[in-house]
Protein backbone atom coordinates (compact mmCIF):
# COMPACT_ATOMS: atom_id res chain seq x y z
CA UNK A 1 0.00 0.00 0.00
CA UNK A 2 2.74 2.42 1.36
CA UNK A 3 4.61 1.16 -2.25
CA UNK A 4 2.01 2.02 -4.06
CA UNK A 5 1.35 5.69 -2.73
CA UNK A 6 4.95 6.63 -3.37
CA UNK A 7 5.16 4.73 -6.68
CA UNK A 8 2.65 8.06 -7.34
CA UNK A 9 5.50 10.26 -7.44
CA UNK A 10 5.21 14.09 -5.69
CA UNK A 11 1.68 14.34 -6.34
CA UNK A 12 0.54 11.97 -4.08
CA UNK A 13 2.58 13.35 -1.27
CA UNK A 14 0.91 16.75 -2.30
CA UNK A 15 -2.57 15.98 -2.67
CA UNK A 16 -2.77 14.02 0.79
CA UNK A 17 -1.26 17.06 2.38
CA UNK A 18 -4.06 19.49 0.81
CA UNK A 19 -7.00 16.69 1.31
CA UNK A 20 -6.11 16.47 4.92
CA UNK A 21 -6.31 20.21 5.53
CA UNK A 22 -9.47 20.17 3.94
CA UNK A 23 -10.80 16.99 6.02
CA UNK A 24 -9.55 18.57 9.06
CA UNK A 25 -11.60 21.89 8.32
CA UNK A 26 -14.81 20.09 7.23
CA UNK A 27 -14.30 18.25 10.31
CA UNK A 28 -13.97 21.30 13.04
CA UNK A 29 -16.64 22.77 11.09
CA UNK A 30 -19.56 19.98 11.54
CA UNK A 31 -18.28 19.20 14.88
CA UNK A 32 -18.91 22.56 16.09
CA UNK A 33 -22.57 22.49 14.17
CA UNK A 34 -23.16 19.47 15.88
CA UNK A 35 -22.39 20.36 19.10
CA UNK A 36 -24.04 23.44 19.22
CA UNK A 37 -27.44 21.45 17.99
CA UNK A 38 -26.73 18.78 20.52
CA UNK A 39 -26.88 21.45 22.93
CA UNK A 40 -29.92 22.87 22.45
CA UNK A 41 -31.50 19.40 22.25
CA UNK A 42 -30.17 18.79 25.71
CA UNK A 43 -32.00 21.87 27.04
CA UNK A 44 -34.71 21.44 25.68
CA UNK A 45 -35.23 18.07 27.08
CA UNK A 46 -34.41 19.56 30.19
CA UNK A 47 -37.29 21.77 30.23
CA UNK A 48 -39.84 19.68 29.29
CA UNK A 49 -38.56 17.36 32.13
CA UNK A 50 -38.51 20.65 33.98
CA UNK A 51 -42.72 21.07 32.87
CA UNK A 52 -43.31 18.00 33.85
CA UNK A 53 -42.53 17.68 37.36
CA UNK A 54 -44.01 21.12 37.31
CA UNK A 55 -47.40 19.57 35.80
CA UNK A 56 -47.34 16.34 38.34
CA UNK B 1 -5.68 52.54 32.20
CA UNK B 2 -8.64 52.12 34.49
CA UNK B 3 -10.83 52.32 31.36
CA UNK B 4 -9.14 49.69 29.83
CA UNK B 5 -9.99 47.19 32.25
CA UNK B 6 -13.73 48.17 32.78
CA UNK B 7 -13.58 47.49 28.91
CA UNK B 8 -12.18 44.10 29.42
CA UNK B 9 -14.68 43.30 31.99
CA UNK B 10 -17.28 44.44 30.19
CA UNK B 11 -16.09 42.04 27.40
CA UNK B 12 -14.97 39.43 28.92
CA UNK B 13 -19.23 38.84 30.42
CA UNK B 14 -20.14 35.84 28.95
CA UNK B 15 -23.26 36.71 27.06
CA UNK B 16 -21.32 39.99 25.89
CA UNK B 17 -18.16 37.90 24.63
CA UNK B 18 -20.56 35.52 22.99
CA UNK B 19 -22.88 38.42 21.03
CA UNK B 20 -19.82 40.04 20.15
CA UNK B 21 -17.91 36.65 18.77
CA UNK B 22 -21.03 36.20 16.57
CA UNK B 23 -20.87 39.53 15.18
CA UNK B 24 -16.98 39.09 14.05
CA UNK B 25 -17.21 35.27 13.27
CA UNK B 26 -19.10 35.35 9.56
CA UNK B 27 -16.30 38.32 8.84
CA UNK B 28 -13.72 36.13 10.15
CA UNK B 29 -14.72 33.24 8.14
CA UNK B 30 -14.95 35.35 4.77
CA UNK B 31 -11.74 36.51 5.55
CA UNK B 32 -10.10 33.30 5.81
CA UNK B 33 -12.01 32.24 2.71
CA UNK B 34 -10.94 35.27 0.27
CA UNK B 35 -7.13 35.38 2.14
CA UNK B 36 -7.01 31.23 2.07
CA UNK B 37 -8.34 30.44 -0.97
CA UNK B 38 -6.40 32.13 -4.04
CA UNK B 39 -3.20 31.66 -1.62
CA UNK B 40 -3.48 27.92 -1.47
CA UNK B 41 -4.71 27.48 -5.41
CA UNK B 42 -1.93 29.57 -6.53
CA UNK B 43 0.56 27.46 -4.28
CA UNK B 44 -1.11 23.96 -5.05
CA UNK B 45 -0.74 24.83 -9.19
CA UNK B 46 0.65 28.27 -10.09
CA UNK B 47 3.56 29.27 -7.91
CA UNK B 48 6.67 27.96 -9.94
CA UNK B 49 8.45 24.75 -8.74
CA UNK B 50 11.47 24.37 -6.67
CA UNK B 51 15.00 24.54 -8.00
CA UNK B 52 15.90 21.70 -6.17
CA UNK B 53 12.91 20.08 -4.42
CA UNK B 54 10.70 19.95 -7.50
CA UNK B 55 6.81 20.12 -6.95
CA UNK B 56 6.96 18.84 -3.31
CA UNK B 57 7.94 21.86 -1.90
CA UNK B 58 4.00 22.93 -2.83
CA UNK B 59 3.48 21.48 1.06
CA UNK B 60 5.03 24.42 2.56
CA UNK B 61 2.29 26.43 2.18
CA UNK B 62 0.27 24.36 4.30
CA UNK B 63 2.73 22.64 6.62
CA UNK B 64 4.35 26.48 7.50
CA UNK B 65 1.21 28.46 8.38
CA UNK B 66 0.07 25.38 10.33
CA UNK B 67 3.31 25.58 12.55
CA UNK B 68 3.23 28.88 12.93
CA UNK B 69 -0.06 28.75 14.55
CA UNK B 70 0.49 25.21 16.59
CA UNK B 71 3.24 27.81 18.38
CA UNK B 72 0.73 30.97 18.23
CA UNK B 73 -2.02 28.80 19.81
CA UNK B 74 0.31 27.64 22.50
CA UNK B 75 1.24 31.37 22.88
CA UNK B 76 -2.07 31.89 23.25
CA UNK B 77 -3.47 29.21 25.62
CA UNK B 78 -0.43 30.24 27.95
CA UNK B 79 -2.00 33.61 28.07
CA UNK B 80 -4.99 32.70 28.70
CA UNK B 81 -3.44 30.47 31.54
CA UNK B 82 -1.86 32.80 33.02
CA UNK B 83 -4.96 34.92 33.19
CA UNK B 84 -7.19 32.32 34.43
CA UNK B 85 -4.60 31.53 36.98
CA UNK B 86 -4.30 35.20 38.47
CA UNK B 87 -7.73 36.85 37.63
CA UNK B 88 -10.02 33.35 37.83
CA UNK B 89 -11.77 34.84 35.09
CA UNK B 90 -14.55 32.40 33.47
CA UNK B 91 -13.82 33.28 30.61
CA UNK B 92 -9.93 33.02 30.30
CA UNK B 93 -10.82 29.25 31.92
CA UNK B 94 -12.98 28.24 29.02
CA UNK B 95 -10.34 29.98 26.63
CA UNK B 96 -7.84 27.56 27.33
CA UNK B 97 -9.86 24.47 27.23
CA UNK B 98 -10.95 25.54 23.88
CA UNK B 99 -7.60 26.95 22.74
CA UNK B 100 -6.15 23.25 23.64
CA UNK B 101 -7.81 20.85 20.68
CA UNK B 102 -7.94 23.53 17.59
CA UNK B 103 -4.03 24.12 19.01
CA UNK B 104 -3.75 20.00 18.50
CA UNK B 105 -4.95 19.65 15.32
CA UNK B 106 -2.68 22.40 13.59
CA UNK B 107 0.44 20.65 15.40
CA UNK B 108 -0.94 17.29 13.94
CA UNK B 109 -1.14 19.04 10.59
CA UNK B 110 2.40 20.12 11.06
CA UNK B 111 3.65 16.83 11.91
CA UNK B 112 1.78 14.83 8.99
CA UNK B 113 2.58 17.27 6.53
CA UNK B 114 6.15 17.47 7.44
CA UNK B 115 6.62 13.52 7.13
CA UNK B 116 4.17 13.72 3.74
CA UNK B 117 7.31 16.56 2.74
CA UNK B 118 10.30 14.80 4.34
CA UNK B 119 9.97 11.34 2.30
CA UNK B 120 10.54 12.88 -1.45
CA UNK B 121 13.17 15.23 0.46
CA UNK B 122 15.45 13.33 2.96
CA UNK B 123 14.19 9.87 1.96
CA UNK B 124 12.63 9.22 5.21
CA UNK B 125 8.97 9.97 6.61
CA UNK B 126 10.66 10.67 10.11
CA UNK B 127 13.99 11.36 12.07
CA UNK B 128 14.50 11.98 15.68
CA UNK B 129 15.55 15.42 14.92
CA UNK B 130 15.62 18.57 17.10
CA UNK B 131 12.61 20.62 15.77
CA UNK B 132 10.93 17.37 14.65
CA UNK B 133 10.68 15.59 18.22
CA UNK B 134 10.17 19.11 19.76
CA UNK B 135 6.99 19.85 17.97
CA UNK B 136 6.24 16.03 18.77
CA UNK B 137 6.20 17.12 22.34
CA UNK B 138 3.99 20.63 21.93
CA UNK B 139 1.84 17.92 20.40
CA UNK B 140 1.76 15.77 23.59
CA UNK B 141 1.60 18.83 25.61
CA UNK B 142 -1.51 20.18 24.13
CA UNK B 143 -2.91 16.58 24.22
CA UNK B 144 -1.99 16.94 28.44
CA UNK B 145 -3.69 19.91 28.98
CA UNK B 146 -6.69 18.54 27.22
CA UNK B 147 -6.54 15.28 29.28
CA UNK B 148 -6.10 17.50 32.37
CA UNK B 149 -8.79 20.04 32.02
CA UNK B 150 -11.64 16.50 31.38
CA UNK B 151 -10.02 14.55 34.36
CA UNK B 152 -11.54 16.50 36.95
CA UNK B 153 -15.22 16.70 38.12
CA UNK B 154 -15.11 20.37 38.63
CA UNK B 155 -14.77 21.81 35.36
CA UNK B 156 -13.18 24.68 36.62
CA UNK B 157 -10.68 22.76 38.79
CA UNK B 158 -9.82 21.15 35.58
CA UNK B 159 -9.31 24.17 33.29
CA UNK B 160 -7.07 26.06 36.08
CA UNK B 161 -4.88 22.78 36.46
CA UNK B 162 -4.71 22.72 32.68
CA UNK B 163 -3.62 26.34 32.70
CA UNK B 164 -1.07 25.42 34.93
CA UNK B 165 0.45 22.89 32.88
CA UNK B 166 0.54 25.47 29.92
CA UNK B 167 2.68 27.43 31.65
CA UNK B 168 4.94 25.08 32.43
CA UNK B 169 4.88 23.62 28.54
CA UNK B 170 6.18 27.18 27.65
CA UNK B 171 9.74 26.54 27.82
CA UNK B 172 8.97 24.21 24.50
CA UNK B 173 8.32 27.40 21.98
CA UNK B 174 11.87 28.14 22.54
CA UNK B 175 13.31 25.37 22.20
CA UNK B 176 11.24 24.39 18.83
CA UNK B 177 12.05 27.94 17.10
CA UNK B 178 15.84 27.74 18.17
CA UNK B 179 16.15 23.83 17.66
CA UNK B 180 17.36 24.50 13.84
CA UNK B 181 20.10 27.33 15.09
CA UNK B 182 21.29 25.38 18.47
CA UNK B 183 21.40 21.59 16.98
CA UNK B 184 22.49 20.24 13.81
CA UNK B 185 19.36 19.39 12.08
CA UNK B 186 17.98 17.84 9.35
CA UNK B 187 15.21 20.12 9.43
CA UNK B 188 15.71 22.99 7.35
CA UNK B 189 16.78 26.74 8.92
CA UNK B 190 13.83 29.47 8.72
CA UNK B 191 12.73 30.23 5.50
CA UNK B 192 10.78 33.51 6.69
CA UNK B 193 12.57 35.95 8.64
CA UNK B 194 11.26 39.13 10.30
CA UNK B 195 14.53 40.79 10.32
CA UNK B 196 16.57 40.40 7.35
CA UNK B 197 16.08 38.43 3.89
CA UNK B 198 14.15 35.88 3.88
CA UNK B 199 15.62 32.84 1.33
CA UNK B 200 12.26 32.51 -0.75
CA UNK B 201 11.35 33.96 -3.67
CA UNK B 202 9.20 36.64 -3.88
CA UNK B 203 7.08 34.85 -6.08
CA UNK B 204 6.15 31.66 -3.37
CA UNK B 205 6.93 33.83 -0.39
CA UNK B 206 3.41 36.52 -0.99
CA UNK B 207 1.57 33.29 -1.32
CA UNK B 208 3.29 31.69 2.22
CA UNK B 209 2.63 35.28 4.09
CA UNK B 210 -0.88 34.97 2.43
CA UNK B 211 -1.25 31.29 3.77
CA UNK B 212 -0.36 32.20 6.79
CA UNK B 213 -2.50 35.15 7.46
CA UNK B 214 -5.33 32.75 6.72
CA UNK B 215 -4.26 29.77 8.86
CA UNK B 216 -4.46 32.24 11.87
CA UNK B 217 -7.71 33.92 10.81
CA UNK B 218 -9.16 30.47 11.03
CA UNK B 219 -7.70 29.76 14.27
CA UNK B 220 -9.34 33.00 15.75
CA UNK B 221 -12.75 31.93 13.93
CA UNK B 222 -12.68 28.64 15.35
CA UNK B 223 -11.61 29.61 18.72
CA UNK B 224 -14.56 32.09 18.66
CA UNK B 225 -17.12 29.11 18.13
CA UNK B 226 -15.47 26.75 20.32
CA UNK B 227 -16.04 29.60 22.57
CA UNK B 228 -19.36 30.14 22.26
CA UNK B 229 -20.31 26.47 22.63
CA UNK B 230 -18.65 26.49 26.23
CA UNK B 231 -19.89 29.71 27.15
CA UNK B 232 -23.48 28.29 26.46
CA UNK B 233 -22.52 24.83 28.02
CA UNK B 234 -21.21 26.49 31.61
CA UNK B 235 -23.92 28.98 31.64
CA UNK B 236 -26.74 26.70 30.93
CA UNK B 237 -28.77 27.86 33.67
CA UNK B 238 -28.47 31.57 32.97
CA UNK B 239 -31.70 33.09 31.39
CA UNK B 240 -29.18 34.73 28.31
CA UNK B 241 -28.47 31.37 26.97
CA UNK B 242 -31.81 30.35 26.99
CA UNK B 243 -32.78 33.72 24.64
CA UNK B 244 -29.66 32.89 22.43
CA UNK B 245 -31.21 28.97 21.73
CA UNK B 246 -34.24 30.37 21.44
CA UNK B 247 -35.34 28.68 24.89
CA UNK B 248 -38.14 30.08 26.59
CA UNK B 249 -36.13 32.20 29.70
CA UNK B 250 -38.10 30.86 32.50
CA UNK B 251 -38.15 27.56 32.50
CA UNK B 252 -34.13 27.91 31.85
Amino acid sequence: MLEWFESMGHWAFISVSYGLVTLAIIIDWASQRAAKAQLARTMKNQQARRRLRKGN
Amino acid sequence: MQRFWIWLSRYASPPVFYRTAGLWRPWLGWATLLVGGPALIYGLFFAPPDYLQGESYRIIFIHVPSAWVSMFAYTAMAGAGAAALIWHTKLSEIAVVAIAPIGAGFTAITLVTGMLWGRPTWGAYWVWDARLTSELVLLFLYLGVIGLASAYGDARRGARAAALLSLVGLVNLPIIHYSVRWWNTLHQGSTVRMFGESSIHGSMLWALLAAALAAKLYFVWSLLGRLQLRLLSAESEKAWVARELKLEPSDA
